[in-house]
């Protein structure tokens, strides 16, 4: 097949559209089944409390409540659980779906009420009354590993989750050998996703058949299916996880969540159908958080930039639970082993410890440890640089991974299977607006009153992970995602993934990936997603692999549909199959383009008039196929920001933004540019913006979307994307992951350009947010002048050993 | 996240919401455009009994020009209708420039300029526009009508001198004379968000270039807005070259108590207030100079 | 004295159609528009008025319909997303905005895109002549999650500008 003339590279508009434009997606809380009962949760106001006593006497006789439940209903007929990977001494206490003596979080689900309405329900979430006796929260998580701090979980009688070196070679002598050594101490701040659809369950349960259909807002509906039907003790088959559209989800909604198991419970007591649907504090205070990490690094270079070494100490701020199944450890993990990036590192360790705190549970979200990694790498660099009197783009160069050392091994032991490094970072430089000169443009700038910065970042990315990720780690968690393509008696074609869409438009990929390979038009293809009782199995979208997995898998049923459809046609036409191609809906016979059949006939006979073909024949239309690929495969690409800083405001304003992306195979331009262009501006939210405040209490401070600030419309400017296409020698289809990208990159880009625009009077940066307070005082300490307020900064860990390389 | 139950009350006139909340007693409360009122309703950190809407009261929906009191605007007067009226854009060209920093389009249309003054928020940019224009604010109650001055109205954050069963029927806003200058600087994290900081000063001069009027009002920076008494006492009387301006603005807070919050300390705010100010000045000298050559009544 | 639960009948025009329906004070236009009326188009992302999902046009002009009681659209006209395109014969045919949206790919999950086309018909009908910049200040008060808002500003861009009778 010609691929240049398929569906697969063209910007096809895209199949989901429509129905949404119209007004007609269905969300979770679009549906609401007869005699729905509608649940709210009391939640923890405190951050680490024994519960006293909790009396539901007022409450359940409130207008309208049905009924009041506690721990001790629902752990009746819920087990707990805890999300332990097979990494050697990971620890993590029990959660439950209601908290069990105690409470560990602010927002943390106490107790549920069951009402004939949202409004009313909520009416009575004051009436429940509850005493907590509070304990030492546990908020810093350095303090939290000194001897004398209060535990989190009693029985774990430590606060240390995790611990681990990631790495190899002999650190101390590269340092020992270094011309320059550089270090910085950084941290990003505790973010969330913020899905514009809240989370939301609608639960139904059929006590005649032990069977709970339940509707949700998920990314990973067949991962949910398996988990609650453990939970809760019922059959896999008996549990249908349902989802249509869904308003984003970033790896936050990846997760067995107490509140969406409780709202199950809640069901099955009553047998009546009940809903949840999240409001915006509850997503603030109780979805899963991201990139509390604080980092100190050093980097050994030779007199000429050339890398040496690296070293690296990471405190990973867990919060209260590990979640299930995917554990609180992948973001930590990342953290530490993508840290090299598409560098040649020779030597490296990364020592990491995740710690439990009295906050919401720290888990995966778009990027999961790449934007801390790239981060804190990209910021050496340019600290290097400036040390060596180095152009920042200069020593990228030097220590690049170069085309002829692909495969490329990092030393961290993933294997870059191809890519475009150097490459990459030459496009970048050529995007970059040079006229006038960006010396003259700072010139300008300081003429006004502002700074202008210029940052840079290259990085790789980990996608399409295999099932040495989860899978063999003993969650249930898949990679071999299967797809189901099938032909229908008129010659149309339904496509059924295993795998959901929350917004990237995989039903349109995979509708490119079928046309071309099945040999039908894309308008003929209809794609069906997200009812578990209905389509074939898939573990769900996450860590960019659903282009990957998913049209791997797609391209798989349709080559065998189509050796079908060919061997029905060879036989009607009487020609050898070998000698037949398909393309546009007509199988033709090679080199005798008059004689041909067309897919719908072919469908036809093989549905009605199969007495016309031979018995030996397999003519069922419909094939479920897999993926089956590597470990990994990594994309790359490199980052560039532009930002002026007001001196007197010490407003960042982001005026440029380019990004040169290599996802290899591109399916759809349009949809990787999205991807792109959604990861930058969360991203740049993340450098710039987001924050969840957790005062010295473990109070959360930030839990309206007027305090938790999303980047809107005038703070990011048009993002400019270049495409390379590496294509993977490893994956079905040459396709590499590209949803997290963005995300991973811009952290780093934005950072770097704002301390470019500060080093031109001596001063830096190093906590994101990047805020106006800490970019005003850092002008003014390095003018010398101090500030009477402690400083917003969180503390940073200290080298072990650190006597052994200095 | 919904809101707490309430009974509901259309009011036809003034009087008829005056007598409603009479009627409904001190947990009533007056729903204007509510786009303050009921986010605090849907967090549930307010619970009144009962709103009475004023936003169909048929005396309430105007806003006038008056020699006396200058531009005089109704309680159910959105702040969007103000800041695209033709008339207040060349008239009272600071007040819509005020108006349309106020938070985005979507609340201007619903808010109101007279509930943004009753809700008292200290970010809020009505409230500094009344001080900043010396302003009053006309309340009704059961039992009398009354004025209150800009500078009596706010006592602290979200709190005004209203009393029990009064409604503010509407506010006085001075105009300004033919020659002053002004201008309107804030800063905030994101467009539309309430200020980190936020200035509207006023200047005006005599033939020989020397400050007759200084005003400078701050707002998002201390517990209400508030007048920078000691940097107008530095600019009146003085010629408005740069160093006036600069020492005007270093005393802008000698007399004000900054508050700080997450999103900045007091020293953050002290530091961006007097750079502020000191734009702020300098916008307002510029316009100034340029009122001299057109008049927005030639 | 009314009582706060009493139901109250609400009747308004909605897409062009009249309709009554009772509820409580307390609901909102937009909990009334999805969960009375059944136009569940209308999307709720915060009900704190700050990510615009929700926006309506009530009388035309762009409103938080999560702070706006059903009570108070009272003979008032609202327009949801359900109403922009016309029925044409069996098929819906988009609008030329959401034409637009399509084409830019200007949503992807499309939970906030209701609210921006709702904000960008109003902003465009009022000032068909704003600048890509005009553009962008003019819809800060949307949040969305997935795009960037580069294609939704392309897309308001060049409906503006076919608005203008200009060709794209």
């Amino acid at each position: 097949m010609n691929m240049t003339e398929g569906w697969v590279g063209r910007r096809v508009k895209r199949v989901e559209d429509p129905r949404i434009l119209l007004g007609r997606g269905r969300y979770a809380d679009d549906v609401t089944p007869a005699r729905c009962l509608h649940a709210a949760f009391v939640r923890s106001p405190v951050a680490h409390a024994t519960i006293t006593s909790l009396d539901t006497e007022a409450a359940r006789r409130a207008t309208g409540v049905v009924a009041v439940f506690t721990a001790a209903d629902l752990n009746k007929i819920c087990l707990s659980w805890k999300g332990l990977l097979d990494w050697p001494g990971l620890v993590s206490g029990d959660q439950r779906p209601l908290a069990t003596g105690k409470v560990r979080y602010v927002g943390e689900p106490v107790a549920l009420v069951v009402a004939e309405s949202r409004a009313l329900a909520e009416d009575a979430l004051e009436l429940v009354e509850i005493t907590y006796e509070e304990l030492t929260p546990v908020v810093d998580p350095i303090r939290a590993l000194e001897s004398d701090s209060s535990v989190v979980h009693d029985e774990l009688a430590t606060n240390l989750a995790f611990e681990a070196d990631f790495g190899s070679g002999d650190v101390a002598e590269a340092f020992a050998e270094a011309a320059e050594i550089v270090e910085v101490g950084m941290s990003t701040a505790r973010h969330t996703a913020v899905a514009m659809e809240p989370r939301g369950a609608v639960a139904e349960f059929d006590p005649a058949s032990r069977s709970l259909t339940l509707r949700l807002s998920t990314q990973a509906p067949h991962m949910l299916q398996s988990t609650f039907a453990e939970l809760l003790g019922l059959r896999e088959n008996n549990v249908r996880i349902l989802t249509d559209e869904v308003g984003g989800a970033f790896g936050m909604k990846a997760h067995v969540y107490p509140d969406e198991i409780a709202t199950c419970c809640a069901s099955i007591l009553l047998g009546r159908p009940v809903k949840w649907i999240q409001d915006r504090i509850e997503s603030l205070q109780s979805d899963t958080q991201a990139r509390d990490e604080r980092v100190v690094a050093a980097l050994a270079v030779t007199s000429d930039g050339k890398i040496l070494g690296l070293r690296a100490e990471i405190i990973s701020d867990g919060g209260a639970y590990s979640v299930y199944p995917r554990s609180m450890v992948t973001e930590g993990i990342q953290v530490a082993t993508i840290m090299p990036g598409p560098y040649r590192v020779p030597v490296y360790k990364g020592h990491l410890r995740v710690v439990i705190t009295n906050k919401a549970p720290l888990a995966v979200y778009r990027g999961v440890g790449h934007p801390v990694a790239i981060l804190v790498m990209e910021a050496l660099l340019d600290e290097t640089a400036r040390k060596l009197g180095l152009d920042p783009a200069e020593i990228r160069r030097r220590n690049l991974v170069a085309p002829e050392e692909l495969p490329y091994t990092s030393v961290t032991g993933h294997v870059y299977d191809s890519g475009s490094h150097q490459e990459s970072l030459e496009t970048l430089l050529g995007l970059i607006d040079e006229s006038p000169a960006l010396a003259k443009r700072k010139a300008d700038a300081r003429a006004r009153g502002r700074l202008l910065g210029v940052g840079l970042a290259c990085f790789v990315e980990v996608t399409a992970p295999g099932v040495a990720f989860y899978g063999a780690r003993g969650a249930p968690i898949t990679a071999h995602d299967q797809v189901e393509v099938r032909v229908e008696p008129d010659g149309s074609v339904t496509v059924l993934l295993g795998t959901p869409g929350q917004g990237q438009g995989l039903h349109t990929t995979a509708a490119q990936v079928v046309a071309d390979h099945l040999g039908v038009h894309f308008d003929r293809i209809n794609v069906i997603s997200g009812d578990t009782q209905v389509v074939p199995h898939g573990t769900g979208v996450w860590a960019s692999r659903s282009a990957v997995v998913s049209s791997g898998a797609a391209a798989s049923a349709a080559r065998e549909v189509k050796e079908r459809l060919l061997a029905i046609a060879g036989h009607l036409l009487e020609v050898d199959p070998s000698d037949l191609e398909i393309s546009d809906g007509s199988v033709r016979v090679t080199g005798a383009p008059n004689v041909h059949i067309g897919v719908d006939e072919i469908a036809e006979i093989g549905h009605w008039r199969t007495d016309r073909l031979p018995p030996e024949l397999r003519i069922g239309l419909s094939v479920v196929g897999e993926y089956s690929g590597p470990n990994v495969t990594f994309n790359n690409g490199a980052h560039a920001a532009v930002v002026e800083v007001d001196e007197d405001t010490g407003m960042v304003h982001l005026l440029d933004y380019m990004c040169v992306e290599d996802c290899g195979v591109l399916i759809n331009p349009d949809i990787v540019d999205g991807q792109v262009r959604g990861g930058v501006a969360q991203g740049v939210g993340g450098a710039l913006y987001e924050r969840l405040y957790y005062d010295e209490t473990g109070q959360l401070l930030t839990s309206t979307l007027l305090d938790y600030l999303l980047p809107t419309c005038p703070e990011l400017p048009d993002i400019r994307i270049a495409h390379i296409e590496t294509p993977s020698p490893v994956t079905m289809l040459g396709v590499k992951g590209a949803g997290e990208a963005g995300a991973a990159g811009a952290p780093a880009a934005v950072h770097n350009a704002v301390n470019d625009a500060l080093a031109q009077l001596g001063a830096r940066v190093w906590h994101q947010p990047i805020t106006p307070e800490r970019v005003a005082r850092a002008l003014d300490e390095a003018a010398g002048q101090t500030w009477p307020e402690p400083p917003d900064t969180p503390g940073l860990p200290i080298f072990e050993e650190d006597t052994d390389v200095r | 996240m919904k809101l707490p139950a309430f009974a509901y009350q259309r009011a036809e006139s003034l009087d008829e919401a005056v007598s409603l909340l009479a009627e409904y007693g001190p947990d009533a409360r007056v729903l204007g455009g509510g786009q303050s009122l009921l986010p605090v309703m849907a967090l549930r950190m307010s619970n009144p009994g009962s709103l009475i809407d004023i936003t169909r009261a048929k005396d309430l929906q105007g806003h006038a020009f008056r020699a006396a009191e200058g531009l005089v605007v109704s309680a159910a007067v959105t702040a969007r209708r103000l800041e695209t009226d033709p008339e207040t854009i060349r008239r009272h060209p600071l007040v819509a420039a005020c108006l349309a920093q106020v938070g985005h389009v979507e609340i201007r249309t619903r808010g109101t300029v007279c509930g943004s003054i009753a809700h008292a928020d200290p970010a809020a940019e009505a409230p500094a526009l009344l001080l900043a224009l010396n302003g009053s604010v006309r309340v009704a109650g059961a039992d009398r009508r009354r004025r209150i001055a800009a500078k009596d109205f706010f006592l602290g954050p979200y709190l005004t001198a209203l009393e029990d069963g009064e409604v503010v029927a509407g506010i006085e806003l001075p105009l300004l004379s033919d020659t002053a200058g002004w201008a309107i600087r804030e800063t905030a994290r994101r467009s539309g968000d309430f200020a980190l900081a936020g200035v509207i000063a006023l200047l005006d001069t005599d033939a020989d270039g020397r400050c007759t009027d200084a005003r400078i009002a701050v707002f998002g920076l201390a517990g209400t807005p508030r007048r920078a008494t000691a940097a107008e006492m530095i600019l009146t009387g003085q010629p408005l070259d740069d160093d006036v301006l600069t020492e005007a603005a270093q005393h802008a807070f000698d007399d004000i108590d900054l508050i700080g919050d997450l999103h900045g300390s007091v020293t953050y705010r002290r530091r961006t207030g007097i750079r502020l100010v000191e734009r702020s000045l300098i916008d307002a000298r510029a316009r100034r100079a340029q009122s001299e050559v057109e008049s927005p009544y030639a | 004295m009314r009582d706060a639960h009493e139901p109250m009948p609400v009747s308004l025009n909605v897409n062009g159609r009249a309709e009554t329906a009772w509820t409580t004070p307390r609901t909102t236009l937009a909990d009334f528009l999805r969960h009375e009326l059944g136009l569940t188009g209308t999307h709720l992302g915060c009900e704190h008025g700050v990510c615009g999902a929700c926006t309506v046009r009530l009388d035309g002009a762009p409103v938080r319909s999560c702070l706006t009681l059903a009570v108070q659209a009272e003979d008032r006209t609202v327009d949801t997303v359900e109403g922009l395109a016309e029925k044409g014969g069996t098929e819906s045919v988009l609008h030329p905005l959401q034409e637009k949206f399509w084409k830019h790919q200007a949503l992807q999950c499309g939970f906030c895109t209701p609210g921006f086309l709702l904000a960008a018909l109003a902003a465009v009908e009022e000032n068909p002549h704003l600048s890509r910049d005009e553009v962008r200040e003019r819809l800060s008060g949307n949040i969305c999650r997935c795009t960037g808002y580069q294609p939704i500003v392309d897309a308001v861009v060049e409906y503006a500008a076919e608005a203008r009778g200009e060709q794209s």
